[in-house]
């Protein structure tokens, strides 16, 4: 067995913590000039990432997490006096600081400023990136497709429900839907054994799609068997069962 | 008889929400980023019961739990969290730094010959599983704790037992071969199968939206 095969053979017991510290010594100094090493350690704690969620979660006790969060961040803390020389250097510090930004002011502000303008479009890039990998990801894992025709006449439309069985969460995905009057809207109802649960409401672009991400009622009235969709008025109140017209109905 | 209503809020259409999604995940790691203490405080109230969870089932110690979780959050805070390991996710950085912690201390306990104590202790009691579901709102990632137990049902028993020694109780091999009393090397062998069918099983996880 080569140097690198036995490096290899206990790769996953590094990752998993389970060898000893001497063992794991040896391996990450194999690590800094190994690459497919690196590699796979990453790979292995990418894919058991989440394992440790395999126990029973612990409610905290009241006040730890705001304990957490004072401890943290520092605030809350005292903290030791400034002395006389520390006051000194710190002013000295800052006049050299001033005097230096002050010259270079000029060429920074203009990079300073393509820099947050950068740094912005980055940040609006991530976030739009992980929301349609967040949209695709229930799409392609989806145990379960639905289609339903709208139940209105005249009307060409109808709704997708992608159920992911795994996360719990349904995409649903309605085209075709006409205009509302004002004061009316497309509402969202888990079909139960039991009964009904409320869900969200459907917002409809003007190009008369609607689009909805949902996790699951708390305490669903019986078994969820699919979804409905009606046209609610604004003035219905919370909490009170479907009034208006059914025009989907999607059982999984 | 009239169907009865729940409105359980559970769109992510409405305001803000506790569940621990991916793009929620990934948004609190660039306003940590950008030291957003309302992110750190978002990020301690969702992930605090699953880290007291894994310190307190392999310290059996709930004080010592809360130490290391709340050393675990005083590192992020400190880290530099620009760097690309871990693909950037933050929840299982926190999981692994609390078992890593959890294990230093178990070793410096054994050193002290005292880890006998835990192996009897409440952490071994405690139940890897809830008779109940708490509600997805109340305990985000509920549902990834399924996942898991549903992973952990595909190993034999006996690679069941292992894994639960080794890694939920954070016991070394040799400890692992005592406890059974087994040889080590057939504790090494059903470990590394183990992991290596939770591993194929697990990996789409990596894509869940916790």
């Amino acid at each position: 067995m080569t140097e690198h095969h036995w490096f290899g053979d206990h790769l996953l017991e590094y990752a998993t913590e389970q060898l000893s510290p001497e063992d794991a010594r040896l391996v990450e100094e194999h690590m800094q000039h190994c690459a497919d090493c690196r590699g796979e350690v990453a790979a292995i704690r990418e894919d058991l990432g989440y394992l440790p969620m395999g126990v029973v979660p612990v409610p905290p006790r009241p006040g730890f997490n705001a304990r957490v969060l004072r401890t943290a961040t520092g605030h809350g803390t005292v903290r030791a006096p400034l002395t006389p020389w520390i006051i000194t250097a710190l002013a000295a510090s800052t006049l050299l600081a001033v005097g230096l930004a002050w010259q270079r002011t000029r060429d920074a502000r203009d990079a300073g400023a393509a820099l947050a303008t950068l740094q912005a479009d980055l940040l609006v890039a991530r976030a739009t990136s992980a929301a349609l990998y967040d949209t695709l990801s229930i799409a392609r894992q989806a145990s379960t497709v639905v289609y339903a025709s709208l139940a209105m006449p005249g009307q060409q439309g109808g709704v997708v429900l992608f159920a992911d069985a795994t996360t719990h969460r349904w995409q649903l995905v309605a085209h075709g839907l006409p205009a509302l009057p004002v004061g009316q809207r497309y509402q969202l109802w888990f079909v139960c054994a039991d009964g009904m649960a409320r869900g969200a409401p459907l917002t409809r672009t003007a190009s008369g799609s609607a689009s909805l991400i949902t996790g699951m009622p708390e305490s669903p009235p019986g078994k969820i068997m699919g979804a409905a969709i009606t046209i609610e008025s604004d003035a219905t109140a919370p909490g009170v069962s479907e009034a208006g017209p059914k025009i989907a109905t999607l059982l999984i | 008889m009239a169907p009865r209503v729940i409105d359980p809020g559970t769109s992510t259409t409405r305001g803000p929400s506790r569940h621990l999604t991916l793009e929620r995940e990934r948004g609190l790691r660039q306003r940590l980023i950008a030291r957003d203490e309302r992110a750190l405080s978002e990020l301690i109230e969702s992930t605090t019961p699953w880290l007291l969870g894994v310190a307190q089932r392999m310290l059996a110690d709930s004080q010592e739990a809360e130490d290391v979780v709340q050393d675990v959050f005083v590192r992020l805070w400190q880290q530099d969290l620009t760097g690309s390991e871990g693909d950037g996710r933050v929840v299982p950085w926190l999981l692994r730094v609390t078992r890593t912690r959890c294990i230093d201390r178990l070793r410096r306990r054994r050193r002290r010959t005292q880890y006998e104590a835990s192996l009897t202790g409440p952490g071994a009691d405690l139940p890897m599983t809830q008779p109940q579901e708490p509600n997805e709102a109340a305990t985000p990632g509920w549902h990834v704790h399924r996942g898991i137990h549903e992973a952990l049902a595909t190993l034999s028993p006996e690679q069941q037992q292992v894994v639960h020694l080794a890694y939920f109780m954070g016991l070394s091999q040799s400890e692992v071969a005592e406890q059974l009393q087994l040889p080590l090397g057939t504790v090494k062998t059903r470990t590394r199968l183990a992991f290596a069918q939770l591993r194929t099983v697990l990996a789409p996880m990596k894509e869940w939206l916790i």
